[in-house]
């Protein structure tokens, strides 16, 4: 099982070819907890901007801030729109987020710039597959209940107005009867 | 009576029984009763208004009678499963409005017809005024629903279960109609096939439940009388896993239980509630605690194993439902009765509970909610967090679970203001990792966070609350929330409004 995991870890874990010292050392930090030294090093020391926007997402997702994972990731993929590693984390962070419709954005064009090598996309294409249709027929369900409510109102409402009207011309002809007597 | 307070019932496995629930069932019976009221006008006017009252009445008790089978299908068919808690809002708004239309509308228009009908008999029969007859009319009605709102809530659902009561209900409306349509002098041939179609409802129908998520197992599903409460089971690596969820439940819970007591690890904001004790001075005596919304007693199974040093656990657990209650002492290990240093207060709500559970306590931990967002507006009130202060020791510690979306979310930040206001001290917000909670601590008379933040607390905390980005200390005290004007309601829509926008 651990060996599995380390295997997995391996494989999201962003890579970069001949990462400077900075980079691995964030990546050890944040694996014992410590996030705020793996900011720092990641801030403070020189790395190319795309490595360390990669950086900076793995801390946040690791620390289990997610929402702020996921800003650092868009705000990562406007620098570099294709890097596949990012595009993968985006999706897992919309999916993780409950935004399919994001999730959904991100693997398409991921699957246009060709995954990691170490990566399987599979898995992430039915998770975003089903989030995507748990959404549809959420969208189609939604729908249904607003004509089915508005238009049961409409009956409603048309019903009464006609029993009022009705309502009211008992009324006159039962004083009209009335006054005849 | 029995209907409409059951109604939201019937739904509560789908839709929950939020205040939007009960607006929209309340709405649409009394949208009904307005139609069956002109319905039962117009009806009076015909030559033999007391067969038309008996056959409303069994109209009425045969759609009453089936309601419980039809109310799965119909709610199922508008709120998919698998929705998330966060997802849910429109759906819970709009679905549950369209169910309530499709199954309550018409046995309430038809019960609506009854009162005119009624007014007509007994004017014609006695011979009496129209005001006369109104006022009886009128006088028995409301005593029949002061006794229907009575005997729903407090032995109906909770003795007899939802099926049995609507049946019930059914059948002393398909009762009375026989005997009015008897009295009218009427061969009752028809009496025998209502007769049968209640029956059949009486069979067929089976109780509302919720989908059953996959890999688990039910242990147990009661009726409460506040709610339906369940207990699921699931194994995972490291054990058996419990959660205790009430009503709709989506992806949340009310309770959790896992078969090694202690911390539960990331995503479960419980652990946050050991925080108060390792930063505190003491480490030795008795950790006097007061749980407000104690649920199945997790905070408890957390603080009896992780507290530092020789500190030992002792309290009072609020808990308004005490279905919960008796479910957590049989599935998930809460303190039996009797326990000496454990005390419940079952069936208490939490405010008046915390009067009457003491003072001089380490920590209060309010993680009180309804309805599974809602949090209480009398449990978020400057007054309320004032009377926790006064049941606090001097250095006592107020630990509080919030669902909010980020440390922006404006629940967060109304809540934070008002215990800031009424600790006269700032508060600390810290975010529990991998979920949509976020834990603030507050302490009587002292900043609830020590500088520098001391290093080997468990669960990595040392880092946590020295990290900006999970932990914020909040001292604005302007605006607080107070019992005459709070508007929480109306900043829970409106968190989740703003999570939906920052999906679009």
């Amino acid at each position: 099982m651990i060996a599995l995991l380390a295997f997995a870890l391996l494989a999201v874990t962003p890579r970069v070819a001949a990462q400077p010292d900075a980079f691995q050392r964030a990546l050890e930090l944040t694996a014992e907890g410590k996030f705020r030294a793996a900011l720092r090093t990641v801030d403070d020391e020189t790395l190319d901007p795309i490595s360390r926007a990669q950086a900076r997402v793995w801390v946040y997702d690791r620390a289990g801030l997610l929402d702020i994972a996921r800003a650092e990731v868009e705000r990562a993929l406007s620098v570099a729109p294709d890097d596949p590693w990012l595009l993968a984390r985006a999706t897992e962070l919309d999916l993780a987020l409950h935004d399919p419709r994001s999730a959904a954005a991100h693997f398409s064009r991921l699957q246009e710039v060709g995954t990691a090598r170490s990566e399987d996309p599979s898995q992430l294409a039915d998770q975003v597959a089903a989030a995507l249709a748990l959404e549809e027929t959420q969208s189609v369900r939604l729908q249904g209940a607003r004509i089915v409510t508005l238009g049961l109102i409409s009956v409603c409402l048309g019903w009464f107005a006609a029993l009022l009207r009705g309502s009211r011309r008992n009324s006159q002809v039962a004083a009209a009867e009335s006054h005849a007597a | 009576m029995v209907v409409e307070l059951a109604a939201v019932r019937l739904l509560a496995p789908w839709y929950g029984t939020s205040s939007a629930v009960w607006t929209n069932v309340i709405g649409v019976v009394l949208l009904a009763l307005a139609i069956g009221y002109l319905l039962g006008a117009r009806w009076s006017n015909s030559a033999r208004p007391l067969t038309r009252l008996g056959m409303v009445l069994i109209a009425a008790g045969v759609i009453t009678a089936w309601l419980p089978y039809l109310a799965p299908l119909v709610a199922r068919g508008f709120m998919p499963s698998g929705t998330t808690l966060d997802r849910a809002a429109q759906q819970i708004q709009w679905g549950s409005l369209a169910c309530s239309l499709i199954l309550f509308l018409p046995p309430a228009l038809a019960l609506g017809a009854v009162g005119p009908l009624a007014v007509e008999v007994d004017q014609r029969r006695r011979n009496s005024h129209a005001g006369t007859a109104g006022g009886r009319v009128l006088a028995a009605s409301t005593l029949g629903s002061l006794i229907g709102t009575f005997s729903t809530t407090h032995f109906l659902v909770p003795t007899l279960g939802l099926r049995t009561s609507f049946l019930l209900a059914a059948l002393v409306l398909c009762a009375l109609g026989l005997l009015v349509i008897w009295q009218a002098g009427r061969t009752t041939r028809a009496g025998a096939g209502i007769a049968l179609i209640v029956g059949c409802a009486a069979t067929l129908t089976s109780p509302a439940q919720a989908e059953r998520p996959p890999g688990t197992r039910w242990l147990a599903d009661r009726e409460s009388p506040y709610q339906r409460v369940r207990v699921i089971e699931r194994e995972t690596a490291s054990g058996a896993w419990r959660e205790l969820q009430v009503n709709e439940g989506f992806d949340s819970f009310q309770s959790v239980w896992s078969s090694e007591p202690g911390f539960l690890g990331s995503g479960y904001y419980y652990d946050s509630f050991a925080i108060p004790a390792w930063l505190d001075e003491r480490k030795n005596g008795t950790w006097k605690t007061c749980v407000i919304g104690l649920g199945a007693g997790t905070a408890w199974r957390v603080l009896g194993v992780e507290l530092p040093g020789n500190l030992q656990l002792a309290g009072v657990g609020i808990e308004l439902d005490p279905v919960v209650v008796e479910l957590g002492r049989e599935w998930m290990d809460l303190a039996q009765e009797g326990t000496p240093s454990l005390t419940v207060l079952s069936g208490w709500d939490g405010r008046t509970g915390l009067r009457a559970a003491g003072t001089d306590f380490d920590q209060v931990i309010l993680d009180a909610y309804a309805n599974q967002v809602e949090i209480p507006a009398h449990l978020s009130s400057l007054e309320f967090f004032r009377e926790v202060n006064s049941a606090l020791r001097d250095g006592g510690w107020l630990s509080v679970n919030i669902g909010a979306f980020s440390l922006h979310d404006p629940v967060l930040l109304a809540i934070a203001r008002t215990v800031s206001a009424a600790f006269e001290s700032s508060v600390v917000l810290v975010r529990v990792p991998f979920s949509r909670n976020t834990a603030l601590i507050a302490r009587k008379g002292h900043p609830p966070l020590p500088s520098p933040i001391p290093s080997g607390l468990p669960n990595n905390w040392s880092e946590w609350l020295s990290f900006d980005s999970a932990t914020s200390r909040f001292s604005d005290a302007h605006n607080p929330l107070t019992d005459d004007r709070n508007d929480i309601d109306r900043l829970q829509r409106e968190s989740l409004r703003r999570a939906a926008e920052e999906r679009e």
